[in-house]
């Protein structure tokens, strides 16, 4: 026998990146499961369009929204805390794009709401594919409560300085930004509409940490829209 | 370049109930809600455009009916709906496993089309410890789709710093049509590179980097894909000169990971230490995190004999990713010669942990750990690694008998335990005379250091021989034999055998060069053959058989029987020091009368 006693074994505590990662892993299997029910359920769901299934599609609303929230808190803290790095790889914007449509455009129909978009077959981008469907999932969040009756999710080469990059723009018909001038990294962080302006930050953030030959990217929002509403464009080089 | 547009509203609903009923786009957008409109300018818009939605004919008719899959994860209900959305996709052969140890037996048995594996799989090994096992053993082809689930979308140990990467990445939770939607992506893809996939697997390495030279020029839009896959198929080939090349287009291109770590694999290989330092120096810089390039890192600066740079390069990348062995060892040797014996026991008590399940075990990180604690007179510790060996492989076949005697005399003979010594000894070499491929040369050269400790002087002058066979003109490697003759005070025996085994390499070799000058090509090229079968890992004798027969082919005919003869010598070979530019000219000259036989 060793002479180890049991007051030895001291309880490690735990640094702040494995709690969260080891609680959000626990939580997203949960919300996985119940993501995945609130599908079947609306799938089962009498025909025509019941009430009930608008719920179920409210339930799955939510559910996204915690499960990109959550996302998006890891995320900073790790952006900012320097534990994580951009992986920068090349990959079609199409693809990119289509992948987002296809998880909300139900969300969108079940408001009323058209989503469409729109990209070169063969437009080539470099980002950190998770970083940035992370960013669109959040900009469609945010047009999903203002627009009235369209958004646009669309891709196109953006020419800096030093050569091209892409931007994904996100347009609206709703009533646009009350202050269209663009808000830089922490500030005005609480905005008109009640929002924490997190999700903004989160989008510069992204952006920032996106680099090439020294051109950083750049986020861009303003009323633009060619609907007339809010256009938000991440612009990555 | 055309544009394609997706109104993807009602079409998406109707692939959310195409189980229960067939119907057409129009009837289940109408119940969405008077969007009939939209949805029927589907249909034209996508005529002309490639992607294809849920809608599209072509996507009734995709399955994944027929394909093996298999389902890692270690939560039941997890398992249950990843089956179900598969099921839904028309899958009818699917495998569930709880754990990374079941999901490598699983892929033993049979190669799978698809893995589905869960990154965090509880207390064994995790999502990318199995891919890197697999790729190791071979289980998947480059058909197979590798996917790691994860729970987090920043993953800061495994995405973009590993070497093992695998097909995509999917952050939990997902739908059911993403996951169709990547599959199907995948699919695509990889159907696209096949033919350069199969020349990679058939080791036809300049054939597949001719095939991606020529999808680059014709536009294909995964360029920056092909190029990595070119980059891959340089460092396989041996050509690292050509490597270099490519890898510094690729980054004046594009500042991406895997094209720096890409040139300083191929400035390690080429010898050119300081340049390598310099580039994966910079790499780490931009991805702190970047443990791959802190592996060649601590390599580059072991070569230029800066082993203190060297062990804290690797600290940085264990404590990066403490689970991966090779890394581990890597640190606990170069602790050890640096004489720090509290780091090298850390790390190697992490190897033994890690190591029982792990096909980057072996006895020998036994003998290493024993070494270590008779390095700091720790004798009754290092007795006691021997029972904790002999525990964790109770059912080893014969090479792992072999490996385990020879710690077994090793560290016996240490402790002065001369009867134990002497019989493992035996068993050694009894094993060694069945399988001496069994060894790698530091195995040999301690079962010859043992053998020279218990008097039976005789069986270390074979070791030796075997061990110089191999590396005649390592001079460093010559040094550590006669230092080790020395040391049991039989410096001239020792020197007489090496010196004789050398000589009798060099007379093999100039046997077969005069054959040559002779105009006897055929006759040399046998005589080399011969010996380069025989003696695998020499890379001079490699060097010059390949020489022959290039020479052989140019003055008569080519044909591809013998150039991949030549390329397999030339494979092999690892070259280092001087033997680095003649191996890279043969294999520039293998490439250009490759070229002529396409």
């Amino acid at each position: 026998m060793s002479a180890q006693g049991p007051q030895e074994a001291k309880l490690r505590p735990l640094d702040l990146t494995t709690i969260l990662a080891s609680s959000i892993h626990d939580m997203k299997n949960n919300l996985g499961l119940l993501l995945q029910t609130v599908e079947t359920l609306e799938e089962q769901a009498e025909e025509p369009l019941s009430r009930r299934q608008q719920h179920y599609r409210d339930l799955r609303l939510a559910g996204l929204r915690l499960n990109q929230q959550m996302m998006q808190m890891l995320s900073l803290y790790k952006l900012q805390s320097h534990l994580y790095t951009p992986n920068v790889e090349s990959w079609m914007m199409a693809e990119i794009l289509e992948e987002a449509c296809l998880e909300y455009v139900p969300l969108f129909a079940g408001r009323g709401l058209e989503l469409d978009w729109s990209c070169a077959e063969e437009l080539e981008g470099f980002c950190d594919r998770e970083l940035v469907s992370g960013v669109i999932g959040n900009a469609l969040h945010n047009a999903l409560r203002f627009a009235r009756g369209r958004v646009l999710l669309s891709a196109r080469a953006w020419s800096h300085a030093r050569g091209e990059g892409v931007q994904i723009l996100v347009e609206d018909d709703g009533p646009g930004y009350a202050v269209p001038a663009v808000v830089s990294l922490g500030e005005d962080m609480a905005s008109a509409d009640g929002s924490t302006g997190l999700g903004l930050h989160f989008a510069r953030l992204v952006a920032e940490t996106h680099a090439n030959h020294g051109v950083h990217g750049e986020l861009h929002c303003d009323n633009e829209s060619r609907f007339g509403g809010a256009r938000c464009a991440l612009r990555l080089p | 370049m055309g544009a394609a547009q997706g109104r993807l509203f009602g079409a998406l609903l109707q692939f959310l109930k195409r189980r229960s009923c067939t119907q057409t786009v129009v009837s289940s957008a109408d119940q969405a809600g008077g969007v009939r409109n939209a949805s029927c300018m589907i249909s034209d818009r996508f005529l002309n455009g490639s992607i294809h939605l849920s809608g599209s004919p072509r996507d009734r008719l995709w399955t994944l009916q027929g394909l093996r899959i298999l389902i890692v994860d270690d939560f039941a209900q997890m398992r249950t709906m990843l089956r179900e959305m598969l099921v839904s996709s028309g899958a009818d052969d699917i495998e569930s496993v709880k754990n990374g140890e079941e999901a490598l037996e699983a892929m033993s048995r049979r190669k799978p089309d698809i893995v589905l594996c869960d990154y965090n799989l509880g207390d064994g090994k995790d999502g990318q410890q199995v891919l890197e096992e697999a790729r190791e053993h071979d289980w998947l082809p480059y058909s197979c789709i590798f996917i790691l689930i994860t729970a987090e979308n920043t993953l800061e140990m495994v995405m973009g710093v590993v070497e093992h990467e695998p097909d995509a990445y999917l952050t939990k939770p997902f739908t059911r049509v993403v996951l169709q939607q990547r599959l199907r992506r995948l699919q695509e893809k990889k159907r696209r590179f096949a033919e350069i996939a199969h020349a990679v697997e058939h080791g036809e390495f300049m054939r597949a980097c001719l095939l991606c030279d020529k999808a680059i020029a014709s536009g294909d839009r995964y360029r920056f894909d092909l190029m990595r896959i070119k980059g891959d198929a340089l460092l396989r080939a041996g050509d690292f000169a050509a490597a270099e090349k490519h890898y510094q287009h690729v980054l004046a291109l594009r500042e991406l990971p895997w094209a720096q770590l890409g040139l300083g694999r191929s400035l390690c290989q080429l010898g050119r230490w300081t340049d390598a330092v310099q580039v994966l120096e910079q790499a780490i810089k931009a991805k702190e995190n970047f443990v791959a390039a802190h592996d060649w890192l601590a390599r580059a600066q072991q070569a230029l004999g800066k082993l203190g740079e060297a062990e804290q390069t690797l600290q940085r990348a264990v404590k990066l990713s403490p689970k991966n062995l090779r890394r581990q060892k890597a640190l606990g040797d170069t602790a050890l010669q640096n004489g720090h014996l509290e780091v090298a026991e850390q790390a190697f008590s992490q190897v033994l942990r890690e190591g029982r399940n792990s096909i980057f075990g072996s006895p020998s990180d036994y003998g290493a750990m024993s070494r270590i604690y008779l390095a700091g007179d720790q004798a009754d510790k290092a007795e006691r690694v021997l029972g904790r060996m002999h525990r964790s492989y109770q059912r080893a076949d014969p090479a792992l008998q072999l490996k385990m005697a020879v710690v077994d005399g090793h560290v016996h003979a240490a402790l002065g335990h001369e009867e134990e010594s002497k019989a493992a000894m035996h068993t050694a070499l009894k094993l060694f005379e069945h399988s001496p491929e069994s060894l790698d040369r530091e195995e040999a050269m301690s079962l010859a250091e043992t053998c020279l400790v218990n008097g039976d002087n005789e069986a270390a002058a074979g070791l030796i021989q075997h061990v110089v066979r191999a590396n005649h003109e390592d001079d460093a490697m010559l040094a550590r034999a006669q230092d080790m003759f020395a040391r049991v005070g039989l410096a001239e025996e020792g020197q007489k055998i090496i010196a004789a085994e050398r000589k009798r390499l060099i007379q093999l070799n100039n046997e077969a060069v005069q054959l040559a000058k002779d105009g006897e090509l055929k006759a040399s090229v046998g005589m080399l053959l011969k010996a380069a079968h025989a003696m695998p890992d020499n890379v001079a004798i490699n060097l010059n058989a390949a020489q022959s027969l290039l020479m052989l082919m140019q003055q008569e005919q080519c044909n591809w029987r013998m150039l991949r003869q030549a390329q397999d010598l030339l494979r092999r070979t690892q070259a280092t020091g001087a033997g680095k530019r003649r191996h890279g000219k043969l294999m520039a000259l293998a490439q250009s009368m490759e070229k002529t036989l396409q």
